[in-house]
């Protein structure tokens, strides 16, 4: 049996009245891409930030490699993340960006930035600053950024988002060059045709809950 | 040491973001009218008596409970967004962890109170440098206006104290008043910062800091309530020098800001750890 990489259980997120996310529980293996689907306010990105760190569950657990968040970990290590819009200084350009946010935790090198940016079909020597770029641009700095730290796990909330066909053509492609050098891909999108084609396991949300789960 | 070189990209990033900011240029406008408009009767009446002034106007700026309000409200503008999550503290959230990452947006409050009356202490020195004569003595101007009904008869809208010139030497003075008008910045700063992160909104911290503001305004007249109001700590003329007053005495005011400080950032730093973490929009 495949190793777990996350190890979500039955975790539940309530605000008040609402609930958000209603007793999900999913054990997400090493080595494959896992996808959520659902339609806008099913929980998907409320689920993603719970695993992140950035949302602390009402009751449940989440372990990612093993590290319980909230005990062991207050965020996972090794994880790159793209949660929501991808942000940026708007006054710096992508490499600036992208060097400013590597100087925390001094993992990589300038020459491994500036390989992660061409990797994702930005030009990394360009010096146009990200307030200049495009939607599409900004979605690829923020693959950058989730990607240049080399992270064991990728949590991507609608990747695609803005990307036009070659776009979202080359992440595809570079999602599943990232699956065969070992990576754990956990994918939210609308798009089903991502899913399809991407996905080794996929599991639709809906409310809150996890309504069906597909192993391919 | 590490944690410490995390807390500092953290604080970092906040001020890489000012260059962009519109608030930040506001408040250093705001800032630059208030001290021409507050110190242009000063600069008009040495100029009427054909003499320079010294440089140690900046403690007189807060003696006047209305015209400190005015100085200190665009502080609040400045940290209204505390604790200053946006799309991109994300992802330096994600890379930093909960602890280090409030540290140094802590480190960012401390160390921007600083620079904004660093800011306005140049600003009263800069904006009259012609007028001014650079001395250790508190000057003819100063003295005659404080000692003197001077000031009334040319409607000085701050009020130069008597009291400040008699126990304080000018740097003393200029010392005393930027130093703890930083620390009651970083309590305000420190306020906002911990209401909202507990309340995971922006409204309740900017309006308890708002009602500290108009304390001090409110209490001016009651000395034996200026204890209570840790505003009213950063004028001088407020403070019991020699223990004949019911005013706070200047140990009671360095106890009281410490202990402000040092429980706000405990509190924060639990607030942080214990809350969960949401992009507000930008102000």
């Amino acid at each position: 049996m495949q190793q777990v990489a996350i190890e979500i259980n039955n975790i539940s997120k309530k605000f008040g009245e609402t609930t958000v996310l209603d007793g999900v529980t999913l054990s997400l293996e090493k080595n494959k891409i896992h996808g959520l689907i659902g339609r806008n306010g099913s929980g998907k990105t409320m689920l993603l930030k719970c695993i992140c760190g950035f949302v602390i569950p009402t009751t449940g657990t989440i372990k990612v490699s093993d590290q319980q968040i909230g005990k062991d970990c207050d965020v996972p290590d090794n994880v790159g993340i793209i949660i929501e819009a991808p942000g940026f200084l708007p006054n710096y350009d992508g490499y600036t960006n992208l060097k400013f946010l590597a100087a925390i935790k001094r993992k990589i090198t300038k020459e491994q930035i500036l390989a992660t940016i061409d990797k994702v079909g930005l030009d990394s020597k360009s010096k146009k600053k990200v307030g200049k770029y495009s939607l599409g641009m900004r979605q690829r700095l923020g693959l950058a950024q989730a990607l240049m730290e080399e992270p064991g796990i990728l949590i991507l909330d609608e990747p695609m988002n803005g990307l036009d066909n070659q776009g979202v053509a080359d992440i595809r492609k570079l999602l599943l060059e990232l699956k065969k050098e070992g990576k754990t891909i956990i994918l939210a999108s609308h798009g089903k045709e991502d899913i399809e084609i991407l996905c080794d396991t996929v599991h639709e949300m809906d409310h809150g809950k996890v309504i069906n789960s597909i192993i391919k | 040491m590490k944690l410490f070189n995390v807390a500092s990209y953290v604080c970092l990033q906040n001020f890489r973001k000012w260059q962009v900011d519109y608030r930040v240029w506001i408040i250093a406008i705001l800032l630059f009218m208030f001290t021409q408009i507050f110190t242009k009767e000063i600069i008009e009446f040495s100029k009427a008596i054909n003499i320079e002034v010294t440089p140690w106007i900046f403690p007189f700026l807060f003696t006047q409970k209305f015209v400190k309000l005015l100085f200190f409200f665009p502080l609040i503008l400045l940290f209204c967004d505390a604790p200053f999550i946006d799309d991109n503290q994300a992802y330096v959230i994600a890379r930093s962890g909960r602890i280090p990452w409030s540290i140094g947006q802590i480190a960012y409050i401390i160390i921007a109170s600083s620079i904004y009356f660093l800011f306005l202490l140049f600003l009263t020195i800069i904006i009259n440098i012609s007028h001014i004569q650079f001395t250790s003595s508190w000057g003819k101007v100063l003295g005659t206006l404080a000692n003197t009904n001077a000031s009334s008869v040319i409607g000085l809208k701050t009020f130069v104290s008597r009291n400040i010139l008699y126990y304080f030497t000018p740097l003393q003075a200029m010392w005393f008043t930027f130093f703890l008008s930083w620390l009651v910045g970083i309590v305000l700063g420190l306020v906002i910062y911990v209401i909202n992160s507990i309340s995971n909104t922006r409204i309740w911290g900017v309006l308890t800091a708002s009602f500290l503001l108009v304390l001090d305004a409110t209490v001016t007249g009651f000395p034996s309530i200026y204890r209570f109001s840790p505003v009213s700590w950063s004028n001088l003329d407020r403070i019991d020098i020699n223990g004949t007053t019911q005013m706070p005495s200047i140990s009671y005011i360095y106890i009281g800001l410490a202990i402000l400080i040092i429980g706000m950032i405990i509190l924060g730093i639990i607030a942080n750890r214990k809350q969960s973490i949401h992009v507000l929009p930008p102000i």
